[in-house]
């Protein structure tokens, strides 16, 4: 087929406005970025830049603040990942099954999504306050603390709780994409099962679960994508602490770049965050598939 | 057979229940917030938790706080002004993407889907620079560009999408006719495509609505908009800034939650539509 030189300088003219958009404040501040992470450009030094190769993405590599922060995000992300997940699946099941208030149940699920996460992470912050915290008195009345918890003053229940909070708004995202996934699935071929006398886990194991990869593996891809790029529910709630405890790879770009105002090192380390971001995206669709 | 249908009614009940148990938890901390948004200060830091509805002080406080209503008229003017740029340059581009053999569409989809996923922290500091150098930083133009430019790879994948949905037939016969494509656009496409712009524009809204990251880099004091101002109740300790950091997290969340609630339909379109946002 030969292109209609009339139909696509009029389709690029169409798109202009976002080309345009783009190019100045996505494509061009990008290639900055990478030149930027070559350079010692440190605001605090106030000397203009020096081109100093690839050692920012060296010196980060040997860095330990930084190993230890990938460290932190890869068990954040598996953590946040699967309590979603796992959550999400079970949700969405019971809401594709037949049961009461049906409609009104799958509506309202979208609200924990669409609520502003700076909001969502300050009332966990108060759930898990030391002194007053429900978390506590909950955990106590149960017989499982005998003491208050400061949940933000030590470093694993830190972690706990921007899990929990990050969790609590991506479970019903992951939840909806799955149910819109079951729902795909056609019935007759339950039905078909129910005949030859499959139980309900093998119909699970059988039907919906291979039928269910692709939308699994989305899932899971955005799942990723969403904790490796949390900033808000920590900067919300922990500012990286206490220590360091907190510091995912994200944050620690955001206090490299606004914080402690060394732009070159914090552009190379966002580079290092988009290849990790890109190359566990890829991973997990080519396992997917497989 | 009546034994039959009571054991079918337990499991739905029992599997309504299971539900129930677990969208309580997610809900929990916005009961939670907005309960103790209502309480005076001595029932809110009692070593018992108490549930009751006792007073508006907290919302009389906010609302006094001149800063915070600053952000409120930030927050209500900046999500707005977003909506309608996102909406208007997606539009066009959209259309374009839909309609035209433009070469080099696979590889431009490509990169759209791969914007969306970039991290924000890949770009923020070079676009800190440069609008520094423009004068944009703690302005409403600059916010409205960040915010735009945050919605517009999904908003663009979700036109896109719905358009390429319609029948080309009306297009055709009104080309055919010598109409331009702007004529096409406005008398034909956008009617049709109420449902897609308004999907489109609901993720819009609640995007520059409820973003942190931008909003704090890139505003000033006077530019400052609600998420950034409760998270600012939230770093200073003593027990004022609490009740005020629950009761302006209460209102942030408002207009999300009632969109959610009259729009459910039409966010649902959205998410399931392969183009997401966190």
């Amino acid at each position: 087929m030969k292109l209609s030189r009339r139909e696509s300088l009029n389709g690029l003219l169409l798109l202009s406005p976002a080309l345009l958009f783009f190019s100045i404040f996505l494509i061009y501040p990008v290639s900055l970025s990478l030149q930027f992470s070559f350079t010692d450009f440190d605001l605090t030094t106030g000397k203009p830049p020096d081109f100093i190769g690839l050692r920012n993405y060296i010196n980060a590599l040997k860095d330990p603040i930084v190993i230890d922060s990938i460290i932190r995000t890869f068990i954040f992300s598996a953590a946040t990942c699967s309590i979603s997940f796992l959550l999400g699946f079970v949700l969405a099941i019971l809401l594709n099954e037949d049961l009461y208030l049906k409609r009104i149940l799958r509506s309202i699920s979208i609200i924990p999504y669409i609520m502003p996460s700076a909001a969502n992470a300050l009332m966990w912050l108060w759930i898990f306050d030391g002194e007053y915290g429900i978390a506590n008195y909950i955990l106590k009345t149960l017989g499982l603390i005998s003491q208050n918890i400061v949940w933000f003053a030590y470093p694993p229940t830190a972690m706990m709780g921007i899990i929990i909070t990050t969790s609590s708004k991506m479970t019903p995202f992951m939840m909806l994409i799955l149910l819109a996934g079951l729902q795909q699935i056609p019935e007759i071929h339950y039905e078909s099962a129910k005949i030859d006398g499959a139980n309900s886990i093998q119909r699970f194991r059988f039907i919906t679960l291979p039928a269910m990869k692709g939308v699994i593996g989305v899932t899971v891809v955005q799942g990723i994508i969403w904790s490796f790029k949390t900033f808000d529910v920590i900067y919300a709630q922990t500012l990286g602490g206490p220590y360091y405890s907190t510091t995912t790879l994200s944050y620690l770009v955001y206090r490299y770049s606004f914080d402690y105002l060394r732009f070159g090192y914090a552009c190379a380390l966002s580079f290092i965050l988009t290849l990790l971001i890109l190359l566990l995206s890829v991973l997990t669709i080519k396992l997917v598939r497989e | 057979m009546n034994q039959r249908k009571i054991l079918l009614k337990i499991k739905k009940i029992l599997i309504t229940f299971a539900a129930i148990l677990i969208l309580s938890f997610l809900f929990f901390p916005f009961f939670w917030a907005t309960v103790s948004s209502f309480m005076h200060e001595t029932e809110l830091f009692s070593r018992t938790p108490k549930i009751a509805f006792s007073t508006l002080d907290n919302y009389i406080t906010l609302f006094q706080d001149s800063f915070f209503i600053n952000a409120l008229k930030n927050s209500a003017i900046l999500a707005p002004l977003t909506t309608l740029l996102t909406l208007l340059i997606s539009t066009f581009s959209s259309y374009g993407l839909s309609r035209m053999r433009i070469p080099g569409r696979g590889a431009l989809l490509l990169l759209i889907v791969f914007f969306q996923m970039l991290p924000t922290l890949a770009y923020i500091v070079p676009l800190f620079v440069f609008f520094n150098a423009l004068k944009l930083l703690g302005t409403y133009y600059g916010l409205i560009i960040v915010f735009t430019l945050l919605n517009l790879p999904l908003s663009v994948y979700l036109l896109k999408t719905y358009f390429d949905s319609l029948p080309y037939g009306l297009e055709e016969a009104a080309l055919v006719d010598g109409a331009s494509y702007l004529t096409i656009i406005t008398r034909i496409i956008l009617p049709l495509s109420l449902p897609g712009l308004f999907t489109v524009g609901i993720f819009a809204f609640t995007g520059a609505w409820n973003e942190l990251l931008f909003a704090l880099v890139f505003s000033d004091s006077t530019t400052q908009t609600l998420p950034v101002k409760i998270v600012g109740y939230g770093q200073v300790s003593g027990h004022t800034r609490i009740a005020l950091m629950l009761t302006g997290s209460v209102i942030t969340s408002i207009p999300p939650v009632i969109i959610a609630l009259l729009f459910s339909k039409y966010l649902l379109k959205g998410l399931t539509s392969g183009a997401f946002k966190y």
